[in-house]
């Protein structure tokens, strides 16, 4: 592994003013091709930590470092623009348009990415076929399994070839063959290169990262690395 | 990676993409593009049928002449000079002007029997006395108007006029007027060069625009050449010209106010159906930003998004108005009416869309992506 992807500074958030904070004044790197797992029971505020370190939402107080820089002071469309070329997302549950075909659905990522139409369906379909779901390529969400539904969602975080994905619960609604092949996706990622960050309660999941951030539930947490698990 | 701006998507694909969404979203198309069908419609219907009555009714007071400014010496008295027609004419705001003489009668000499008026043709032929056999006089020439041609037996073979005492002149054209001028269909008109006519008893001035004739009629008073201006006559048809104003203004203020009206509604309708719609999709705008789109680039795909059925509306209204009208009344408003109506239509459309999409794109994405 080489240096931080990302990393947090004494980073606190709140949902309210007044509210206790759900993470508070929490500090750790990231590094560069590691999986990353945020790990805490329901409420700890592991997803809350997710979309901080992706910049969905700004922190009360403290810092998210990227490749070494702040960001803070990064505008939405900054912030926009890091997302749409630099990171990937995978939801809980796919999240994919039930209107458009799995081939558009993948290519949605690309959109805004500024990819050209070609060159986003090339892609898609190299993606699909890499997570054996290319012959479900012109099928609707709703025609396809759970975990078919994941792995399209896999193949659209990666389409933009990102610096680090973001998954949020990647494997909670799936069966153990499915999960399976997400952890593997993540693992040949981080492998090539790439980061992962994902938020999980699945302690399987969680035992193969390289590193667990663990929130205690009192906006505090504890660093694991695989060795010490 | 690609060569594009990330976060910004390209304009191909931005189209694309949200004609895809106008298709995944019919119902919403729909609904936008149905609304706006019938707001263009019921706009060409009513505020067009009122447009093209109104613009029919002045086009027909401006055919009695609203603009045409005559100016009379009818006893000869104030000595109106020949270089009056050429002066005038260089005016700005005046579309032509021409001069006649005092009227003396000529015969055709091959049939004596039979006379009519000629006067001195000073100016030229104005295109208000369009030529229906032959062609525009020179000096030295003569025209008759279609009564007068007829009353010397000079159809269809032209030939000559002469009056007592002169030299015959050769007719070389027919000319036909409507409006004010019809009175000269039983005139000859004997073109001359102003160096050889000594005074005029009519001049004629077409204002180039009909709110230019009442500033028109101070200045021709004190630019009209003539020995004694101050027993001119200028005549202007204040009348005509008042009851234009009055049709066209109460006509087009009822039209607007319509019109008003229609596109309220559907600016209503379109908002309400816009924002019902971005409820439904709250997950796909959260997705979206987790994705990479800004907030601008959300409204953006929600604008053209809308823009794409309403565009689809707009047309559909347009072409349904138009053919009703034709069907129906047989007359259709102008072009820039329809254009005019079609564009407001399709900015009213994006006008009320973008509160909307703006809202969408400002919600917290965190609320619809967490999973509890």
């Amino acid at each position: 592994m080489m240096g931080a992807a990302l990393g947090a500074r004494d980073l606190s958030f709140a949902y309210r003013r007044g509210f206790p904070p759900v993470v508070s004044q929490v500090s750790f790197d990231v590094p560069t091709g590691a999986v990353v797992a945020l790990t805490g029971a329901s409420g700890s505020g592991k997803s809350t930590l997710l979309y901080l370190l992706a910049l969905m939402i700004h922190p009360g107080g403290g810092e998210v470092t990227w490749q070494g820089r702040a960001t803070s002071r990064l505008s939405d469309a900054e912030r926009s623009r890091l997302r749409a070329s630099r990171m990937g997302f995978v939801f809980q549950d796919a999240l994919l348009d039930p209107g458009r075909t799995v081939l558009a659905n993948v290519c949605d990522s690309g959109l805004f990415a500024g990819m050209g139409h070609a060159q986003a369906r090339a892609r898609a379909r190299e993606l699909l076929a890499r997570f054996d779901v290319a012959h479900r390529a012109d099928h609707r969400p709703g025609e396809i399994s759970g975990g078919q539904a994941q792995r399209v969602a896999l193949c659209r975080a990666l389409l933009t070839d990102p610096a680090v994905v973001f998954a949020d619960e990647p494997t909670g609604n799936l069966d153990d063959a499915s999960a399976g092949v997400v952890i593997d996706a993540f693992t040949d990622y981080a492998a090539g290169g790439g980061t992962v960050v994902l938020a999980t309660h699945d302690h399987d999941l969680a035992a193969r990262c390289d590193l667990q951030i663990r929130l205690t539930g009192d906006a505090d947490l504890v660093l694991t690395d695989k060795e010490q698990l | 990676m690609s060569g594009g701006w990330p976060g910004v998507p390209r304009v191909g694909e931005l189209i694309r993409d949200a004609a895809s969404a106008a298709r995944a979203q019919v119902t919403a198309s729909l609904v936008t593009a149905l609304v706006l069908a019938t707001a263009c419609a019921a706009i060409l219907v009513t505020a067009g049928q009122s447009a093209a009555t109104a613009a029919g009714i002045v086009s027909q007071i401006d055919s009695i002449g609203t603009r045409l400014i005559a100016i009379s010496d009818d006893g000869g008295a104030s000595g109106m000079l020949p270089t009056g027609p050429a002066r005038l004419s260089g005016l700005s705001d005046v579309s032509w002007a021409f001069g006649l003489g005092a009227a003396v009668d000529v015969t055709n000499p091959e049939l004596p029997a039979d006379r009519a008026a000629s006067r001195v043709l000073v100016g030229g032929l104005p295109p208000d006395l369009p030529l229906v056999q032959g062609r525009a006089p020179r000096p030295g020439e003569a025209v008759a108007g279609v009564d007068a041609a007829t009353a010397l037996n000079l159809r269809p073979a032209l030939g000559r006029v002469q009056a007592p005492g002169a030299d015959p002149v050769g007719v070389v054209g027919v000319f036909q007027a409507s409006g004010p001028l019809a009175q000269l269909n039983d005139v000859v008109l004997i073109a001359e060069d102003p160096a050889q006519v000594a005074t005029l008893r009519y001049l004629y001035v077409m204002a180039a625009d009909v709110n230019a004739v009442d500033p028109l009629q101070h200045v021709l008073a004190s630019s009209t050449p003539a020995l004694n201006p101050a027993a001119l006559t200028i005549e202007a048809p204040a009348g005509a010209i008042a009851l234009r104003s009055v049709i066209s203004g109460q006509l087009g203020a009822a039209s607007r106010r319509l019109m008003a009206l229609i596109m309220a509604v559907s600016a209503i309708v379109i908002a309400v159906t816009v924002f019902a719609t971005t409820l439904g999709r709250r997950p796909e705008f959260g997705r979206r930003r987790a994705l990479g789109a800004s907030r601008s680039a959300l409204v953006a795909c929600l604008l053209v998004q809308t823009g794409i059925g309403a565009l689809a509306g707009v047309l559909l209204g347009a072409a349904v108005g138009l053919v009703w009208l034709q069907a129906s009344v047989g007359s259709l408003p102008t072009w820039q009416f329809t254009t005019g109506v079609a564009g407001l239509a399709l900015l009213l459309a994006l006008a009320a869309s973008t509160p909307v999409a703006a809202a969408a794109a400002s919600r917290d994405p965190l609320r619809i992506l967490r999973v509890p």
